[in-house]
């Protein structure tokens, strides 16, 4: 799932250990989300979305990921 | 010392335990071959190793808090269950080519070898889809 993770972690001068320490996860968690790779459950979105004072639907991308996720699904 | 991790407390004494077990019996009737007298001080020392961190982390906050966040960890646990999940699901398929194979086998030659490499993985596959269906109505009713 696209994520703006990594774009407002790097905006706000931290690690990934920083962030993860913050929102009580492993760091290989928030590179694994960075990458794309794992899709962070609703309650990490909501912690990391309070760190960097956005909104959820912000932070994930939920519009942009529902629209790609319409697409698969009229595709199918 | 105040204990905060009973369970890696435990785990750790076990493996220590365990490890001294392994080297009084190494020494004590050493095995005449001395690649298998290697393997096992190795397996030996691995375990005290282990043991002795795991008893060691037990008496540490810090130490203890990162164990609790490495075992909580949402992805951790994902891959735990997707990993688990894949190897179960490799082991239906090795009892099934198993099955199959001990079913031909046993057809050709009529030898009882073949048969009870039909007749136990067959069993085995029926067994666990009995306890995945007991499993599935349990998680169907609680989830």
């Amino acid at each position: 799932m696209k994520t703006k993770v990594k774009e407002f972690r790097t905006a706000a001068e931290m690690t990934q250990q920083q962030l993860a320490d913050l929102v009580h996860v492993s760091s290989r968690t928030i590179i694994s989300i960075e990458k794309e790779q794992y899709r962070p459950s609703l309650m990490l979105a909501y912690r990391m979305a309070q760190v960097f004072g956005v909104t959820v639907e912000e932070l994930c991308c939920l519009k942009e990921n529902k629209e790609w996720e319409d697409k698969q699904y009229e595709n199918l | 010392m105040k204990i905060y991790n009973k369970k890696g407390l435990l785990l750790g004494i076990f493996w220590m335990v365990l490890a001294l077990w392994s080297i009084i019996h190494d020494f004590g009737s050493p095995n005449p071959n001395t690649l298998v007298q290697i393997r096992d001080s190795v397996l030996s020392v691995f375990l005290l190793l282990m043991g002795v961190t795991a008893f060691w982390r037990a008496f540490s906050k810090k130490a203890t808090k990162e164990d609790i966040l490495e075992e909580q960890d949402e992805r951790n646990c994902w891959i735990k269950y997707k990993s688990q999940s894949r190897v179960l699901n490799i082991a239906y398929g090795i009892l099934f080519v198993c099955m199959v194979f001990g079913m031909i086998g046993f057809k050709m030659t009529a030898h009882m070898v073949w048969f009870s490499l039909f007749v136990i993985p067959g069993f085995l596959l029926g067994l666990f889809l009995v306890i995945e269906i007991f499993v599935k109505l349990y998680y169907e009713k609680h989830e």
